[in-house]
């Protein structure tokens, strides 16, 4: 009896092996998307410290203002961003006259009503880290455009990357 | 000797259960069809003959009625329409085939039409002769008179009369499509019939546009637009064109869905902070809030009980579908295979749910499955596909396709077997079927 026993613990744990992980749903890996670089816009600010030069008085527009670039359904601020949005802190608190209209988007892949989602994700968490950057809420105003509104209409990595983002507004 | 029994038992059961539970996960393909042999019904379609005097104009005409019938009950899962070469009735010494001929070629039934045309109408009759009865008895037939400029309509009525009597289903040649294209440069949205002609403007407001949905009538088109510079859910009635504000909430207004009796409607809302559902009454006046979740909830979809919904939810990391009811209890996933998946709609009569995954190709593909989310079947193989949404008759789907720039809408049936272009205008995307309309 002893030994049958045995033989039968020896089966359990075999099955138990061969039947892999039981009872967790088996997710199948998705492939990461390959690195990217670092966006190449406006080459000559990237890295350095924000200019604390006084500026004669010019009308800020959008272009005056970095953007935000985001990793595959993901809205955290990565460190590229940081420096972004750092830089456009104090662009912000050298312009306490302006208001600005922050917007998120998505590149094209997955249904239009997540992305719509997503994007909102995205521009309220830089919304939030400008907050923490010390810029007064009420200044700032958040909209999706999901992926409605690329930039590069590339079906690519590249472009997908550049469609990521949060950009800034003046209000 | 009774404890080594007992341990027995336990460890016996113990290997069933861990057997078993490595092959319930496992993606069944779907055989219960293939597996019942089913076979469409073989329709072979005479060239429409003209009774009367005929000008070249409506000899063209009738022409186009033939093209249009092969190309509707082609398409159609049930039928198959069978052709003959030119070269063939050659050697049968015949100009056109007779019923000896079609049933040579394979066919059951065998379809007539005579257009007869007077001045400003157009009249058809049409007779169905069935070949496995003997003598080829006459079964069905009946007579349509429209405007002339109706011939589309008049030929699309014929074939749903064909489909209803030769398979007992109700027909789809005259629903219609919802669905946006970019071809002005803006995203806007359009209706057409279900084989993508006669297309006509909904919107043409110059700013972007997205996801039309019927309501339960087929009488309006609600839609997502930000026209007046945030997202918001507009009603089109396709009556009289008006267009009214449905909801405006700061924050994301978006994705309704409507109960099958046009009386509910849930809507994807983001006012509290985080895109979720709600439910409203037909006019956007909310009467319970159904998800609350640090997770984003959208992509609702009704199931014809009007008590049930499916939707996509993020909570477990990944966009999973999911279903609750209209309480907001009894939530349950119903996705489990691949790491996303999305965009669900449930059939007309509540049994299969279509949605898209990323599947064994690493891409965007429609996936058709039972409601509990067993016996699932990818049906694209190529681009990236998205938003399936069924026709009424519950064998049919359309969807929208994208090769690089080229985005296209496709209408199949469920199986995936017989696929159909219906729009290539630029940017063509979130299409949506009507329910029947007569």
């Amino acid at each position: 009896m002893k030994k049958a026993l045995f033989v039968l613990l020896i089966i359990f744990i075999g099955a138990f092996l061969m039947g892999g992980t039981c009872g967790g749903p088996q997710e199948v890996p998705m492939e990461e998307p390959p690195e990217v670089e670092q966006p190449a816009e406006e080459p000559e600010k990237e890295g350095q410290e924000p200019e604390v030069v006084e500026r004669p008085e010019v009308e800020l527009t959008s272009t005056d203002f970095e953007k935000a670039y985001f990793d595959f359904d993901k809205y955290n601020i990565r460190p590229d961003a940081r420096t972004a949005l750092e830089y456009n802190a104090e662009v912000l608190k050298r312009h306490p006259e302006v208001d600005i209209l922050i917007e998120g988007h998505c590149d094209e892949r997955g249904t239009v009503e997540y992305n719509l989602a997503l994007g909102e994700r995205r521009a309220n968490s830089v919304k939030d880290y400008l907050v923490k950057l010390g810029i007064d809420a009420s200044r700032m105003r958040t909209i999706s455009y999901g992926k409605e509104r690329p930039v590069d209409l590339g079906h690519n990595e590249v472009a997908w990357q550049k469609n990521r983002r949060a950009e800034f507004k003046i209000d | 000797m009774k404890a080594q029994s007992i341990v027995f038992f336990i460890i016996s059961l113990l290997m069933m259960v861990s057997i078993n539970s490595g092959s319930a996960q496992r993606f069944e393909i779907w055989s219960e069809i293939e597996s019942s042999g089913f076979e469409p019904i073989k329709l072979a379609i005479n060239q429409v003959s003209i009774r009367g005097e005929a000008s070249p104009e409506d000899s063209g005409i009738a022409e186009k009625i033939y093209r249009v019938l092969n190309d509707d009950l082609d398409f159609h899962f049930v039928l198959d329409t069978v052709m003959i070469d030119p070269f063939i009735l050659k050697l049968w010494e015949k100009d056109e085939p007779d019923l000896f001929i079609w049933k040579q070629m394979g066919a059951d039934h065998v379809l007539n039409v005579t257009a007869e045309f007077s001045e400003e109408k157009i009249r058809l009759d049409y007779s169905l002769q069935n070949l496995r009865l003997q003598s080829f008895r006459e079964t069905a037939s009946d007579s349509y008179r429209l405007d002339r400029q109706y011939w589309r309509y008049l030929a699309h009525t014929i074939s749903d009369e064909v489909v209803e009597r030769l398979t007992g289903y109700k027909g789809i040649f005259r629903t219609r499509l919802a669905f946006i294209t970019a071809k002005t440069g803006n995203k806007e949205v359009y209706i057409s019939d279900y084989d993508g002609y006669n297309v006509q403007p909904v919107t043409n407001n110059d700013s972007i546009n997205i996801s039309p949905v019927w309501d339960a009538k087929s009488e309006s088109i609600l839609y997502t637009s930000w026209k007046r510079g945030q997202p918001d859910i507009w009603e089109a009635d396709l009556k009289d064109s008006e267009h009214k504000l449905i909801a405006s909430y700061p924050g994301i207004n978006s994705a309704p869905a409507i109960s099958p009796n046009n009386r509910e409607m849930v809507l994807t809302l983001s006012k509290d902070g985080n895109a979720e559902l709600y439910l409203t009454d037909r006019k956007g006046k909310i009467k319970r809030r159904l998800t609350n979740s640090f997770a984003i909830e959208t992509s609702p979809a009704f199931a014809p009980s009007g008590r049930e919904i499916a939707f996509t939810s993020d909570r477990t990391g990944g966009r999973q579908i999911y279903m609750m009811d209209t309480e907001g209890l009894n939530v349950r996933r119903i996705t489990y295979l691949g790491s996303m998946n999305e965009s669900a709609s449930i059939s007309p009569d509540g049994s299969k749910i279509a949605y898209v995954t990323i599947g064994p190709r690493g891409s965007f593909d429609i996936c058709v499955a039972d409601i509990n989310g067993s016996n699932y079947k990818i049906i694209t193989d190529s681009g990236f596909n998205e938003n399936p949404r069924w026709a009424p008759d519950g064998l049919h789907l359309i969807y929208s396709s994208q090769w690089g720039d080229r985005s296209v809408l496709y209408i199949s049936d469920y199986l995936g077997l017989k696929k159909r272009l219906v729009c290539n205008q630029p940017g063509s995307s979130n299409p949506c079927w009507s329910g029947y309309l007569r």
